[in-house]
């Protein structure tokens, strides 16, 4: 780290020196409008980043040569051009008549202007994007769009993203929104996610969108932005436009961008006590194998040495940062090369990227080569357009989460305050198998074993294709076909060496996923204008279809232990299964606009799903929108408030299943027992052949304005919207043969505000500073889910207690389970016997995974060439369930645990000493000797009274008990600030590069991901540390998540 | 021109997509991409029937509650974590409680109840359909001697009725439905008929299940005997009538298969291995072995029951090959032998019965010339640096290698059962039979279970008979006394079936079974032993009004509420 710290300082240092030193020839002048000066219009010189806006009285003054273009632009007006010739420049803006036209692609990848929509979409522009690159690209719109919730996982680089619009609209589902790269829908499917049991993020389709080939990204956070996209839209879509190469003159272009960041481990656990050591009851291990992960013990003062698992011996002492130090230093290299090349109406653009990152897990990297070749030409009235997307990915030894048995940071955490890490390195014995240290205990691997001997891998190759021809037959009228595909191979192959606690006689598990989607699409446009009204109306048709195929072979009993492959095992499974699906849909929608100042939209769908019976399976939606541009009757006032719109939609989508829910299905065990058959109902959810389309109502209503010459912009938006009749595998008492059964059901309410607020704070000649502000509330409640059944099980931790559910009346992802019992004033009922808190019967809601909300600050601050900018993430108000907390506690790590220790243990030594055998006789006659922990609670006298609880207990006893019958007491709010993202950017002036004009751009920027968290309310674990995309509010052991620092550069010809 | 002749191309093309997009939506095209190519639409229901049969022993997810509370609740064992620190403890926990009813109804009780319905009205099936039959009441005596009142006649139908909150029968009537049941399905089975063509259970003899299902009768007529004398008495001999299990060849012995000791996820799914012999060998072998519970020591030791040693081995686990049983170094002879030379000295780690602590291990007592010095010599040349008196928790009886296997039997009933009911039954003098001959034969049948399932060494004529003679051993001449030391060798018995253990002990309330006093390891939720399991918390989402009712209908609902039929 130290290292790229000096590179930046150095870096710094010289840009400084230089940018005083050079200096240029200064141009004046003045710019006005039919009513006088404008202030704030912009000048730029032509070709360059050098810019500035006009004074109060309409004066520049900007650094440029004779011959520089100088270009004018102020909105709402006609941009100038004009040529440095040294004398006082002087411009007369006009008023353009297509005023405002901000241009944001919408749904079928139409390019509207904003002002005509009747929805709230969002929009990130692909370069913000390109310098502190995320792995994923989905993480790096963390912040940046209101009402859009970004959460990663604690699996690092190789991970997925689980990106949320608007809350959850579904009860089950992934509820993540539709990825629509150029018109064509993508597979953002996981292969894999970790989940109760543990397992791995498999990461998912959108990590493999390289950020260098995206132009803008258009958020579509209603269904009436959606609408046109049928059921996968009714989360929401996230439109990617990618880019293309200029048609017009003739020339090359060719682009390098690469950037390097070293990673490291950003929360550590340090909420560790440091006075007991490893053992229980205050006593030493009779060896050092058993309690290796409990710091019950004695003092550690060192006074006593221990002979470990592998015969050496250590001091009885405690180890510092003893978790941080198994981690290494990260390193991510991403590095992108462009060519790009047109000719008159021919454009072709090629990128190629290479990102490697090695983790900060030892042994865990990645690799991945993402080739990416556009082409765009034109012949006659016909426009085509071509892409081709290719990536491979290589992943190594991805970290294993949740209760997973291989988890590293599960592991690690609980390891005792005594036992070094480093000693675990002596993981194997001399036969290569496994080295026991800790008694075989199976949910405590040795790390080590696990990063060196224990293997897994993937490889991933995706093909994604599409082609678009456009026949413009009259100026008005235009007919286009689309045709995307997307080919996906997944091999992914886990490993475990025979003698792994848990794997005893070895396992290779090689899972092969084979994923084809084709969708297609023929759209006609007609756009025309009679007098004051504009109209376009399109009328379009497409088929989805999805193929995909899943083998899992499994090995076990490995009777060859050299070679990995799964003919080297004793026993060999398969299973395979399949998802296929269509919908075919037409569609239809018509815009009206008046004088650029009221506009009228409406849609219609119709789906036909596979997964629906017949006579069921055809669903048709409409959509409404509107605006009014209210600025435009007030164009007098244009410097106040030079654009304001109100705007209203209300929108219906319907939704389908996943296949084959309609019958039920029988398979045998894919394990063979000779001359006999183990056949059963296959599945765990009674299918159902009534079901029928689910139903998302939704409204929105809301306003867009700009203030003081565009440099304040203000937007706000509400909305509403209900899921009915939801196709839902409805948890049910498996006295019913099923856990679930496929019922349609359940009502779900999103309901909330959206505020964003953009400002040029500052604007001087050489400095400028600019503010963005999202805020967003979004109110997640479950309305009801079906008769008699209250409650649904969404995820859960094993052996915590502890569920996250949709429950009745409560926000989505209610954290439940038993709670302290306590009497009505509220203090904790204690039971004379044991001294131990009682708890309920019945599970309680404890806490809520929902944010309460959700915002964004981005600032960026110019100063000439130097621009400093910076992202932050605000989340208030969700709660997580940390199993990790539970853990320190459980296990005597925690500061906390030290209350009552000393005490306790003296007053066993007086017990022993005094020779009393039973703790309750010792309770009695001990007096002042007897101590240790009380709870602070009270006893029931069982008549109605309560008397203080007196009962001296072992706080090992006590912490054991509260964390294994309830997670009450590690349910925290999981709050947070985060800064995302920080670049410092220097653009190379012109005048530094060569004078021919060959080298067009240079930029180098210092950047910084998840630099620094700004306040947390959560001890030790990072807020972004759940174990899966769907598990919301539990925290399952993780491991540290990681920040970086690096830099980046770039350089166009 | 050009431009019209274009228009008529795109029309043509524009009317094909229009056809071809029609007939890809069709219902029968959808049908057929909504028809998942690799599942069934049907199955062989024996195969549901094996499936059922496998999952009684082969499940981990189940069996699991055996190695969680039954076997401390019966003080067979203890000592392993697992054990210990929930039977042992008291430590009463949803999840793990839960265990018998998540587990069995959505897989035996949902195969069984499907398999029924697809064989009902096809009188071909008629020898399945018996079977099936049979199975599902034996599941249904698993529920509800876990639980109490459960669900069962509408069990299971969640997709053939709907019926998603079945009503819970009462304990009383599940075994009224238990006798007429299984007279009812042992009447169907017909030679001419299909045979049962996938039965790891009796490899569809018929006439095994028709004694199987007699045999059943007995042990739940004598399970009912302190609530209903009457039907009990009638049910007995009623189907001591129609043919009970009269050798050990009838011996209901579902067949495991040998598979290798793993604990990764899909081991959770093979139920072809016994999951209990699984867990006895530990998933974590060298450190947590199966330690037998003083309680059963004490019995079979202080009687010098030629089985102490058959069933109960010293052995040092620290060279246990950790994916077989192999290499544990056996001590027991020399443990033996040291500790009979040496009466007054404590060479065998004691403790009350049905106690364990894992602290103040025993310690080794060096006895320079005994059987055991010289064994621990010959430990230490064979393993230099290797020091056994350091860590002496070989000084604690384990279950013997024998019992590790997976392919161990899945034991549902043996004839040594019928031989101890038949003794108590003709001790209450329901029948004519010789008390003290069946007494005997079921200890007889009880030794040779032992040699002819587990490759234990055969015990001699000799060794049986000075066991039986011994004055403690001996048929007393008093009802009561008789009826502890039947119940106490058929507790013996039910090492292999811990299920029925725990019933017969609550049942019988012998042998008397003192419970742990909470020093070593405190007592979390209740002093005494529980006699019940509590239904899943979950219940009360699903089934509201169900549950709520079987809970009233006891008094004081716990762990700690008798069941019905454990009157007294």
């Amino acid at each position: 780290m130290k290292h790229s710290f000096r590179i930046v300082a150095c870096l710094l240092l010289f840009l400084t020196g230089t940018l005083t030193a050079w200096s240029q020839n200064v141009v004046t002048g003045t710019v006005e409008d039919a009513d006088g000066p404008l202030i704030g219009t912009s000048v730029l010189v032509k070709g360059t980043t050098r810019g500035t806006i006009t004074d109060f009285d309409g004066n520049f003054t900007i650094e440029a040569n004779v011959g520089d273009e100088l270009e004018f632009s102020y909105m709402g007006y006609s941009a100038q051009t004009i040529k440095v010739t040294g004398d006082p420049i002087h411009v007369t803006m006009a008023e353009d008549t297509e005023v405002l036209s901000e241009v944001v692609v919408t749904a079928m990848g139409i390019k509207r202007d904003r002002k005509a929509l009747g929805y709230e979409v969002g929009e990130v522009k692909g370069d913000e994007l390109t310098k502190a690159k995320e792995t994923n690209v989905a993480n790096g719109l963390a912040g940046r769009v209101a009402g859009l919730v970004v959460e990663g996982t604690a699996s690092g680089a190789s991970g997925s993203t689980r990106v949320m619009l608007r809350g959850a609209t579904e009860i089950t589902g992934n509820n993540q929104p539709l990825y629509v790269i150029d018109g064509v829908p993508m597979d953002n499917t996981s292969f894999g996610q970790a989940g109760t049991e543990g397992g791995y993020d498999l990461g998912d389709g959108i990590s493999a969108v390289n950020p260098d080939d995206i132009e803008s990204m258009s958020v579509l956070k209603g269904p009436a932005a959606a609408a046109l996209y049928g059921s996968r839209a009714s989360h929401g879509v996230i439109l990617i436009t990618t880019k293309k190469a200029n048609t017009g003159d003739a020339k090359w272009g060719v682009e390098y961008n690469g950037t390097l960041t070293f990673d490291c481990q950003s929360s550590q656990w340090d909420n560790v006590q440091q006075v007991y050591g490893m053992g229980s009851d205050g006593m030493y291990n009779i060896d050092a194998v058993s309690n290796t992960n409990k710091s019950w013990g004695p003092k550690a003062d060192g006074g006593l040495t221990l002979r470990y698992f592998d015969g050496q011996e250590h001091p009885f002492l405690i180890i510092p940062n003893n978790t941080a130090n198994f981690f290494q230093l990260g390193l991510t290299a991403n590095n992108t090369a462009i060519v790009s090349m047109n000719t008159g109406k021919t454009g072709i653009r090629f990128s190629y990227s290479d990102m490697r990152n090695r983790d900060i897990l030892p042994n865990s990297n990645m690799s991945r080569n993402t080739l990416n070749l556009r082409a765009n030409t034109s012949l006659g009235p016909v426009d085509l357009d071509f892409n081709v997307n290719f990536v491979h990915e290589d992943v190594k030894n991805r970290p294993a989460l949740g209760d997973d048995k291989s988890n590293v940071g599960k592991n690690l955490m609980t390891l005792s305050t005594t036992y070094d890490q480093a000693w675990l390195k002596n993981y194997q014995d001399e036969n290569g198998e496994y080295q026991n240290w800790n008694g075989m205990d199976p949910y405590n691997v040795n790390p080590y074993w696990d990063i060196n001997k224990n293997k897994n891998q993937s490889y991933k190759n995706l093909l994604r294709m599409n082609g678009k021809i456009v026949y413009n037959i009259i100026p008005q009228l235009k007919i286009q076909a689309t045709v995307g595909t997307e080919i996906n191979r997944f091999d992914f192959s886990d490993f475990k060496y025979p003698t792994t606690p848990g794997y005893e006689s070895g396992r290779l598990q090689n899972s092969y996923f084979n994923n084809r989607m084709i969708n297609a699409e023929l759209l006609g446009i007609y756009t025309d204008t009679w007098g004051d009204f504009d109209f376009t109306a399109t009328a379009g048709a497409n088929v989805y279809d999805v193929k995909n195929k899943t083998v899992v072979n499994t090995g076990t009993d490995m009777g060859i232990r050299e070679v990995i492959a799964m003919s080297s095992f004793e026993e060999q499974s398969v299973e395979e299964s399949t998802y296929n699906k269509r919908i075919v849909s037409v569609f239809a929608s018509a815009n009206l606009g008046w004088r650029h100042m009221l506009y009228l939209d409406a849609t219609v769908r119709g789906d036909k799903s596979s997964t629906l019976a017949a006579g069921k399976n055809m669903y048709v939606y409409p959509s409404v929108s509107g605006s009014w541009v209210f600025s435009e009757l007030i164009k007098s006032n244009r410097k106040v408030l030079p654009y304001g719109k109100v705007r209203l939609s209300w929108a219906e989508v319907g939704s389908d299943t996943d296949p084959y829910q309609l019958a039920l299905r029988y398979t045998k065990s894919q394990f063979g027992y000779s001359g006999y058959t183990i056949g059963y109902v296959y599945g765990n959810t009674v299918p159902n052949a009534e079901l029928k389309p689910t139903r998302t109502r939704s409204w929105e209503t809301g306003f867009e304005t700009k203030w003081a010459n565009n440099r304040v912009s203000l937007d706000f938006t509400f909305y509403h919207q209900v899921s009915r009749d939801q196709i839902i595998g409805m948890a049910t008492s498996p006295t019913s043969g099923y856990d679930y059964r496929m019922i349609n059901a359940g009502a779900i309410l999103n309901q909330g505000f959206e505020i964003t607020f953009g400002a040029r704070l500052v604007q001087t000649k050489n400095f400028s500073w600019d503010l963005g502000l999202n805020w967003s509330k979004n109110t997640n409640k479950v309305l009801q889910l079906t008769e008699g059944t209250n409650e649904l099980e969404l995820a859960k931790a094993t052996w915590c207690n502890v569920y996250v559910a949709a429950k009745e009346g409560e926000n989505y992802g209610a954290i439940c389970g038993p709670a302290l019992l306590r009497n009505d004033e509220g203090r904790v009922i204690v039971d004379a016997a044991t001294g131990l808190p009682k708890f309920t019967t019945e599970n309680k809601v404890l806490g809520n995974a929902q944010w309460n909300w959700t915002g964004g600050l981005s600032t960026t601050l110019r100063y000439k060439m130097v621009s400093l900018s910076a992202l932050f993430d605000i989340k208030v108000g969700a709660d997580i369930f940390s199993m990790s907390e539970r853990s320190a506690y459980e296990t005597g790590k925690a500061k906390e645990t030290l209350v009552g220790r000393a005490e306790w243990y003296a007053s066993e030594e007086a017990r022993k000493a005094a020779g009393v055998t039973s703790i309750d006789e010792w309770r009695q006659v001990g007096g002042d000797k007897v101590g240790g922990y009380l709870v602070n609670g009270v006893i029931d006298n069982g008549d109605g009274t309560y008397r203080e609880n007196n009962i001296y207990i072992n706080p090992e006893d006590y912490w054991m008990e509260v964390s294994r019958k309830s997670p009450e007491l590690f349910i925290y709010d999981n709050s947070y600030i985060k800064c995302r993202e920080l670049t410092l950017t220097l653009d190379f002036p012109r005048e530094w590069l060569d004078k021919k004009g060959i080298v067009k751009h240079v930029g180098i920027s210092f950047v910084a991901r998840n630099p620094f968290i700004v306040w947390k309310n959560i001890k030790d674990i990072d807020p972004d540390a759940q174990y899966n995309t769907s598990g919301l509010g539990l925290e399952y052991g993780s491991l540290p998540s990681r920040r970086s620092y690096g830099l980046n550069f770039n350089i166009k010809f | 021109m050009k431009i019209m002749k274009k228009n008529k191309l795109f029309i043509i093309i524009g009317l094909c997509s229009v056809l071809c997009t029609l007939y890809s939506c069709s219902d029968k095209v959808y049908e057929e991409i909504n028809t998942d190519p690799t599942k069934a639409a049907t199955i062989n229901p024996a195969s549901q029937l094996t499936y059922a049969e496998l999952q009684i022993f082969g499940d981990m997810n189940y069996v699991d509650v055996h190695r969680l509370y039954t076997y401390a609740f019966t003080q067979h064992l203890m000592g392993c974590w697992n054990t210990t620190n929930y039977g042992g403890q008291h430590r009463s926990d949803d999840n793990e409680m839960a265990r018998p009813w998540n587990n069995l109804y959505p897989a035996a009780i949902r195969n069984l109840t499907d398999a029924i319905n697809q064989t009902k009205d096809a009188p071909e099936q008629t020898n399945v359909y018996a079977a099936l039959r049979i199975f599902r009441v034996y599941v249904g005596g698993l529920l509800t001697d876990y639980y109490g009142d459960v669900p069962f006649s509408e069990a299971g139908l969640g997709y053939i009725t709907g019926e998603t909150k079945p009503k819970y029968d009462t304990q009383e009537e599940l075994y009224r439905f238990f006798f007429s049941e299984l007279k009812g399905a042992a009447k169907l089975f017909d030679i001419n008929a299909n045979a049962i063509t996938s039965d790891p259970l009796f490899g569809g003899n018929i006439n095994k299940w028709k004694t199987f299902a007699n045999s059943l009768r007995l042990r739940y007529a004598m399970r009912i005997s302190d609530v209903l004398p009457d039907l009990a008495k009638a049910e007995f001999l009623a189907a001591i009538a129609d043919g009970v299990m009269s050798s050990a060849a009838d011996d209901a012995l579902v067949k495991h298969l040998k598979v290798s000791y793993s604990f990764g996820q899909e081991s959770y799914k093979d139920f072809r291995g016994n999951a209990m012999a699984k867990y006895f060998f530990g998933n974590d072998p060298a450190n947590n072995p199966t330690y037998i519970c003083q309680t059963l020591w004490n019995q079979l030791y202080d009687n010098n029951d030629p089985r102490t040693s058959r069933l109960c081995r010293f052995y040092i686990d620290d060279f246990m090959s950790l994916t077989t049983g192999d290499g544990r170094l056996d001590m027991t002879e020399s443990v033996l032998a040291t500790q009979e030379a040496n009466p007054g000295t404590a060479i065998i780690y004691e403790i009350a019965p049905g106690e364990f602590s894992w602290d103040n291990w025993p310690s080794y007592t060096d006895l320079p010339g005994s059987a055991l010095a010289n064994r621990v010599a010959e430990v230490q040349a064979a393993h230099p640096g290797y020091e056994p008196g350091k860590n002496p928790r070989w000084l604690m009886p384990k279950l013997a290698n024998n019992f590790l296997r997976s392919d161990n039997p899945g034991v549902l009933m043996t004839y040594a059962e019928v031989c101890f009911l038949r003794a108590e039954a003709a001790v209450l003098g329901w029948t004519a039979d010789e008390a003290e001959q069946m007494y005997k034969a079921g200890i007889r049948a009880s030794m040779d279970f032992l040699v002819d399932n587990y490759d234990c060494s055969g015990i001699t004529a000799a060794e049986y008979e000075a066991y039986i003679n011994q004055p403690a051993i001996k048929f007393a001449d008093d009802a009561e006394n008789q009826k502890r030391q039947i119940n106490t060798q058929a507790w013996i018995l039910h090492f292999h079936n811990p299920a029925e253990a725990w019933a017969n002990i609550r049942r019988a309330d012998y042998p008397v079974l003192i419970p742990p006093t909470g020093a070593k390891n405190p007592l979390i939720d209740g002093a005494t032993i529980p006699v019940r399991l509590c239904y899943p918390i979950k219940e009360e989402t699903y089934s509201k009004d169900e549950y709520q009712a079987a809970k009233d209908r006891v008094a004081n609902y716990s762990w700690h509420a008798r069941l019905w039929w454990d009157a007294k």
